[in-house]
């Protein structure tokens, strides 16, 4: 028997449940037929490895050579964890000394928060929320432990040690201001509590603003990955003390509570997971909430697109996520005019898909970019 | 012969499943550890004679208290540069072989894979952390 891309994904989603501990149910493989690279092509793509072997560990159906494979994998990620966590140790100390407030963001202090073991999140680099006026001093200080800048962009700097390989990006906004200029202007990185990490205490924000902030990044990479989703799984169970009133309050205010019930909805529907009632209340209420569930579900076993389609999909998700039909237009209108600004080269422009895919082609983006 | 001493400066651990991995920072490498062999680091504080170690680890994973098992995770604990007092364990492990120590376990009813194990994972970069590769 073979499996297409569906079942892989049904099987993926049934281990992450059980790594996730949210399903203590034996896992069921198709005997013969099973395109187990695939599966792990699969949890590779969506960088949940580590949870596909915790969840794989006890199972009899898995092949030696699967078994192994996963397993000597794990161990180089546990140890380039343990690496990055060192690291940030340090230039937490470092930054500490010199005077200035960091505190970390997602990478090993959030892994242990959420899973409680470095084991289970592949982490690639390290990321530090600082204050933007600080930026510049941390910058010249890490240049001494060799650290050198790769890239500015509009809220982070990309740091790279030659050394060591190591990547570090240092944030003084949740997101860019084009993205969301409303959440790009937010300081949701008051410390509210600490962790230790490596025997050092690290500072934390309130449980609300983690889950605020793991919710902002994963909208703004339109949750295409499993591992942002659990994330947000391991938070619900890791976070006892979260106020979902007050989550919905803040995003209330702001006009985001889609934005926060997106990545609800979805562990909900992947994996099962039941929802504080308020919460279920509320996206019951915005129906947009469960379509755009579903859509982002297809994408995550879909194959490659188009760059045409691609640069649809990311722009529709960014304005379906958006409550109010103004504020949908008016990003309607600047993608729009992104797209006939002068030198645009690397754009899409409307001439072009005019005559490309055709009017009624074009009609169905924009009611696609509409929701 | 001095009591075992593990190293702790530098070195940052994790679990995983039954095993151990550790990282050592100064020399960017990184070791795993068998649950038989990470007890013994844990406990060689300086303060625990081998004997004492063996009955620790009777007590806690259930293998016979042998002091040849000790040993043997020593060498290898010493040959991972995780020990700081190593000279005398060398001269103690010429007396045992890993064959001799599974064949004891194994007579005493106990899994191979409690006979002490460490095994080197290569330095890590980003990349290799990141990417996976498994051939059809």
């Amino acid at each position: 028997m073979q499996t297409d891309a569906a079942d892989e994904y049904r099987a993926l989603l049934q281990c992450l449940r059980r790594a996730l501990q949210l399903n203590g149910e034996p896992l069921a493989f198709p005997s013969a037929g099973f395109a187990w690279p695939c599966l792990i092509a699969l949890a590779d793509r969506h960088d949940v490895i580590p949870l596909l072997n915790a969840a794989l560990r006890d199972s009899d159906s898995v092949p030696a050579q699967v078994r192994q494979r996963l397993e000597s994998r794990c161990r180089t990620v546990i140890a380039h964890n343990l690496c990055l966590a060192s690291e940030l140790a340090e230039l937490l100390e470092f930054f500490e000394r010199s005077g200035i407030h960091a505190m970390p963001f997602k990478g090993p202090a959030w892994t242990k928060v959420l899973y409680g073991n470095l084991a289970y999140r592949q982490i690639r680099d390290l990321d530090i929320l600082l204050d933007q006026s600080e930026i510049e001093r941390a910058c010249a200080l890490l240049s001494e432990r060799g650290y050198v800048v790769a890239k500015t962009q509009c809220k982070d700097i990309e740091l790279e040690n030659p050394g060591t390989g190591l990547h570090l990006e240092l944030h003084w906004s949740a997101c860019e201001p084009w993205h969301d200029k409303r959440v790009s202007g937010l300081k949701l990185w008051n410390a509210a509590s600490t962790i230790s990490l490596l025997n050092r205490r690290m500072p934390l924000p309130s449980a609300e603003n983690i889950f605020f902030l793991l919710a902002i990044h994963g909208a703004r990479h339109r949750w295409e990955s499993l591992k942002w989703l659990c994330d947000i799984a391991a938070a619900l169970g890791a976070l006892p003390d979260l106020d979902w009133d007050v989550v919905l309050s803040q995003a209330g205010k702001m006009g985001r509570r889609r934005l926060v019930l997106l990545p609800l909805a979805l562990v909900n529907q992947l994996f099962d997971l039941q929802l504080p009632s308020s919460v279920a209340k509320a996206i019951e209420q915005d129906a947009a909430v469960a379509r755009l569930a579903a859509y982002i579900q297809q994408r995550h076993y879909a194959g490659p697109s188009t760059a045409v389609r691609r640069l649809i999909y990311c722009e529709s998700m960014r304005i379906r996520m958006r409550e109010s039909f103004f504020e949908r237009l008016c990003l309607l209108a600047a993608f729009l005019f992104r797209q006939i600004k002068p030198n645009a080269n690397d754009r899409l422009r409307p001439y072009r898909l005019f005559r490309i895919y055709g009017p009624a082609t074009i009609l169905k983006f924009a009611r696609e970019l509409m929701g | 012969m001095n009591n075992p001493k593990a190293r702790r400066e530098g070195l940052f651990s994790e679990c995983l499943a039954e095993e151990t991995v550790i990282y050592d920072k100064a020399n960017h490498t990184a070791h795993t550890l068998n649950q038989t062999v990470a007890t013994v680091w844990e406990w060689a504080d300086g303060d625990k004679s081998v004997n004492e170690l063996a009955r620790l680890l009777h007590s806690q994973l259930g293998i016979p208290a042998d002091p040849g098992v000790v040993l043997l995770a020593l060498e290898q604990l010493q040959a991972a540069g995780l020990l700081e007092t190593y000279q005398e364990v060398e001269k103690e492990t010429e007396r045992t072989s890993r064959r001799e120590v599974a064949r004891r376990l194994a007579l005493a009813g106990v899994s191979a894979a409690m006979v002490p194990l460490v095994a080197s994972v290569v330095a890590p970069t980003p990349a290799m952390a990141v990417s996976m590769v498994i051939p059809e």
